[in-house]
């Protein structure tokens, strides 16, 4: 039943309403959720409803009643053609690769930038990568000055810059760098070294070392090291 | 806040037409999404026509074209429906709904009701019940018409597409109370014509 007969004001209107024909406004009003699927399933629970119900059974018939839309050829071809979702998937699939190849090229070349930036890739790559940014005026130390490095440590000349590089005791070094614990060598071509600033990554020109130091500018290991490279500083260039 | 298809699957509403079991559309579904031609069928059989049906009420002119439409719609975007019975149901008339609001501003005109006669009934019932029945299919049109097209929309989704209220709130992106109500003025309004009119004026 879906009528709430309540003692209250709405049994007062009811049987205001019921005398002058309009009872159904109450019946409606006091619909409850059950009541009012029961309607729209066509059950009228009240004489009242019985209009309404016809009404919503009407509607449910011509449901019935209508013809069944043909399937179109457009929509047969649709749903006949086998990769309509593979399609899609495949698109997506698609992209992802296409970020994914992107990521991995970006990654790719921060790796060599990086390694590249440390002369620390081979040899060969190293050079094709120094050449090949020179030419967008970046400098990358080549693979023949890591040489002259390890040539370096051989001869018992300054080691301390590449063993030091990228340590973060390095900039606490004196500015000698390890030099006083280094006898060095009367003939060693890095005279100037030690007094480069530590700070200097290879990234800036220390205004002062190039021409304050007696000998650096112009001697062969300053050409072989220079190469714009912070004024030939091994150090900088870890 | 309006009511998700997520929340009416929380809430466990689940709901079939009559004649079919839930179970049966559920597992079309499933295998249509996996490209069963034949599953496709067997949905397009079974909603096809209360989604003609919805449209022509809401005077929709190439009723079989849009249906085709909808149902294009639904096959295009299978693949991201995810939900029970009940709420696929919601999802197809919600297509529905909205390509027949884009039909009705694409030609720019106002709900034209196409004829279609109803089958009629057997009557079994008295005079009244007899002239009840005997309510016509524009006698029918007169009486959507006088309601507001919110009103209609509520009143066509819960009997032509047989969704809950709270499937018609979800495809009319409204709150569940909003729908009870346009759902309560609209049988009203309906009452009031049926009162004042009579059923078969």
């Amino acid at each position: 039943m879906s009528r709430i007969d309540r003692p209250g004001d709405r049994a007062h209107t009811s049987t205001r309403h019921a005398d002058d024909g309009t009872k159904w406004m109450d019946t409606v009003a006091d619909l409850d959720d059950a009541g009012t699927d029961a309607l729209l399933r066509g059950e009228a629970s009240d004489a009242e409803l019985t209009p309404l119900a016809h009404v919503v059974r009407r509607l449910r018939e011509s449901v019935a009643a209508e013809a069944l839309p043909p399937m179109s050829a457009a929509l047969r071809a649709q749903i006949e053609a086998p990769l309509v979702v593979p399609l899609h998937a495949r698109r997506v699939a698609r992209r992802s690769l296409a970020r994914a190849a992107v990521a991995a090229v970006a990654a790719a070349v921060a790796l060599v930038g990086a390694g590249a930036a440390q002369n620390r890739l081979p040899s060969g790559l190293q050079d094709v990568v120094s050449s090949a940014v020179e030419i967008v005026g970046i400098e990358v130390p080549r693979s023949a000055d890591r040489l002259t490095e390890d040539d370096d440590e051989v001869d018992g000349g300054s080691s301390d810059a590449p063993a030091n590089d990228g340590e973060p005791g390095y900039e606490g070094t004196t500015p000698g760098g390890a030099d006083p614990a280094d006898p060095g060598t009367p003939g060693d071509k890095e005279p100037a070294v030690p007094a480069t600033p530590p700070e200097g990554n290879g990234q800036s020109d220390p205004p002062g070392p190039p021409d304050s130091v007696p000998g650096n500018g112009v001697s062969p290991s300053g050409q072989e090291n220079g190469g714009g490279s912070a004024g030939g500083n091994p150090a900088g260039k870890g | 806040m309006r009511t998700t298809s997520g929340e009416l699957r929380a809430r466990g509403v689940t709901r079939g037409r009559a004649g079919r079991p839930t179970q049966a559309l559920v597992a079309d579904v499933e295998a249509a999404q996996r490209g069963s031609v034949e599953a496709f069928e067997r949905i397009y059989r079974e909603l096809a026509r209360p989604v003609a049906s919805y449209l022509r009420w809401n005077g929709a002119l190439d009723v079989e074209s849009l249906t085709n439409e909808v149902m294009a719609q639904v096959h295009r975007n299978l693949h991201r429906f995810t939900g029970d019975a009940s709420s696929f149901r919601s999802w197809v008339f919600t297509i529905a709904h909205h390509r027949m609001v884009d039909d009705r501003r694409a030609t720019g005109r106002r709900p034209v009701i196409a004829d279609m006669e109803v089958t009629e009934t057997t009557s079994v019932g008295n005079a009244e019940d007899d002239a009840l029945d005997a309510l016509g299919h524009h006698r029918l049109r007169e009486l959507l018409d006088g309601l507001s097209p919110d009103q209609r929309d509520v009143l066509l989704l819960r009997v032509v597409a047989d969704l809950s209220l709270e499937d018609v709130a979800v495809a009319l992106g409204k709150r569940r109370g909003a729908i009870k109500s346009l759902q309560h003025r609209a049988l009203a309004t309906l009452r009031r014509q049926l009162d004042r009119e009579g059923p078969g004026a």
